[in-house]
């Protein structure tokens, strides 16, 4: 089973792709997860949708090098509209949160349904972005991903001690010198460019569990960063094989929400046998007190 | 047909901007969200195991899920220790996605697909008609209307205690009350309507009615009562202007709806903003 999948040209590209796009976003969820703001990334990855029909709208070429600078911009621009409401009003953080993601998700329909319905009939797959289609993953847009990929995670590998410092105690970090506030930066452009990427394999609207879900069960396991980072890029690993290993063998079934359905199964194992927080492991401590 | 459509919207937008304006003051639009999600699944368990969209059912299910999708993320983040933000991100995930999946997997039983459950089927809500007495009547109507009156009735009813627990727990603790109690009817009302909801404007733009109607009034108010007002008003313009656009380009107008909402708090966030600009240069 396994093998024949393998020895599948496309589905190998499926593969990979996938690998690589879930374990950027395990790695830049852990950081936003140890900063609590796990549900900024759900606000990006709904706010991307209205970024790839304005790109579709403007260039009408479904080209990825098009399409994925236009989701950039809008992700990214979801974010700064959160920070002003904040920072202007006195509506507080989960309003902002969701009112910028459900109006940035509402104005992607909206494009998305005038392409529809003017459209040039070159337009199918686009709302393949909204569920996500990992088997439409091309062989020849594994180059860009793996550069993005790449660069995701050679960053965080490179700027690891800052990232670490500023997500555990940002005082700290400010009094020995480190400007929070430009990495905080970095950080934000890193988890807009791993959620950009991820979506075409799980889709916006179930991305941030790609984030968020990994990073929860691995911090059951470990409470050393390094390991927690491990672990959750090699959780976010299993369950995308998974994922598509089911996808493969029933065709009709959707890869996206399997895989999300796997990660949570992980975590929920982890919750109870997971080796420094669990539930299971932490009675066994105060029986041994 | 034209005055069925804004009809339906109206009514699923008037609960959605009441009950938001008590969930942006408890802080709770995130939990809001998550259950709008996570009805999913116990929506097409209704409809497989009640063979029909009986509304009704489809009710009691939503209801048992709202309840149980909250009751998850409190023992994740009571018992289990998980971050508030990351225990709703967690659950409401999984459940969207198991719903996602039973649509594909009983995908011949049920007459439901992933449009509908994204952006809902508002332009075929006057195409399903069901006879009462002499009237001829969308079947989307029906459970509407129940929604709202069961909404507005507690709400109105109880509003002394919504108020109390929302403003001051300790408080409302302190002299008796069971602030949980309180909790799960408003997350119980949530997911009601976010299921009557469902058919006419999917099951994730139901956020932007819940929340930006209600976000806007709350720029503007500094009373709970004028707040539900103005939010009401809000919902009613935004059900128009929207209404008015998709006419306009032929576009998704659930969509347009919410994308209308949004125009309406960017206005009232334009005037807020620069009204206090204006105030701290007089001064």
């Amino acid at each position: 089973m396994v093998e024949s999948l393998w020895a599948d040209a496309n589905a190998r590209t499926v593969i990979v792709c996938t690998l690589l796009l879930n374990s950027a976003a395990a790695l830049i969820g852990c950081f936003t997860y140890l900063q609590k703001k796990s549900l900024t990334g759900d606000a990006v990855s709904h706010s991307i949708l209205p970024g790839i029909a304005i790109a579709f709208l403007f260039s009408g070429v479904k080209d990825l090098w098009v399409i994925l600078p236009g989701a950039f911009l809008t992700g990214g621009l979801s974010l700064l509209s959160i920070e002003y409401i904040l920072r202007h009003s006195k509506l507080k953080q989960d309003t902002a949160i969701a009112l910028v993601l459900s109006v940035f998700f509402a104005v992607g329909v909206v494009l998305l349904s005038y392409i529809q319905h003017h459209g040039n009939g070159n337009q199918s797959g686009l709302d393949s972005f909204l569920l996500g289609k990992a088997a439409a993953l091309l062989s020849a847009d594994i180059p860009l991903y793996f550069s993005v990929a790449f660069v995701v995670v050679f960053s965080v590998l490179l700027f690891y001690r800052p990232f670490m410092l500023i997500s555990f105690d940002r005082s700290f970090a400010l009094s020995i010198g480190i400007a929070a506030h430009r990495w905080q930066q970095v950080m934000v452009v890193l988890s807009v460019l791993a959620i950009v990427i991820g979506i075409q394999a799980v889709g916006v609207v179930l991305m941030s569990a790609m984030l968020i879900t990994p990073a929860v069960a691995a911090r059951y396991w470990s409470h050393r960063l390094p390991v927690v980072l491990l672990l959750a890029v090699l959780f976010n690993m299993i369950a995308s094989v998974m994922g598509i290993i089911i996808s493969y063998k029933y065709p009709s079934m959707p890869t996206g929400p399997w895989i999300v359905v796997c990660i949570s199964s992980i975590a929920v194992l982890s919750f109870f046998i997971g080796n420094a927080k669990g539930i299971l492991r932490r009675s066994s401590l105060t029986v041994q007190k | 047909m034209k005055y069925e459509i804004i009809l339906t919207a109206i009514l699923v937008a008037l609960p959605c901007s009441m009950l938001g304006c008590f969930l942006i003051l408890r802080k709770m639009v995130m939990l809001g969200d998550a259950i709008s999600h996570a009805v999913l699944p116990g929506i097409v368990i209704a409809y497989l195991v009640f063979d029909s969209r009986d509304p009704w059912m489809m009710l009691w299910g939503a209801g048992c899920t709202g309840v149980l999708t909250t009751l998850c993320i409190e023992i994740l983040h009571k018992r289990f220790n998980v971050q508030e933000d990351a225990a709703i991100g967690v659950v409401f995930t999984f459940l969207f996605a198991l719903g996602v999946i039973l649509i594909s997997v009983f995908a011949h039983n049920i007459d439901l697909d992933q449009d509908c459950v994204l952006y809902g089927e508002i332009v075929y809500v006057p195409l399903h008609r069901m006879d009462i007495g002499v009237l001829s009547v969308p079947v989307a109507l029906p459970p509407l209307i129940l929604v709202n009156a069961i909404v507005f009735f507690i709400l109105i009813v109880f509003y002394p205690y919504f108020k109390l627990s929302t403003f001051d727990s300790a408080f409302a603790a302190g002299v008796g009350m069971s602030v949980g109690l309180w909790n799960y009817v408003l997350m119980s009302l949530v997911s009601f309507t976010t299921v009557a909801a469902f058919e006419s404007v999917g099951a994730i733009l139901v956020i932007a009615f819940l929340v930006v109607p209600a976000a806007s009034a709350y720029l503007w108010s500094k009373q709970l009562k004028t707040m539900c007002l103005l939010s009401l008003g809000f919902a009613i313009a935004s059900v128009c202007i929207g209404y008015m656009i998709a006419q306009q380009w032929d576009v998704s107008i659930s969509a347009s709806i919410a994308m209308g909402s949004g125009i309406l708090f960017g206005i009232s966030f334009v005037i807020h903003t620069s009204g206090k600009v204006i105030v701290r240069n007089k001064q």
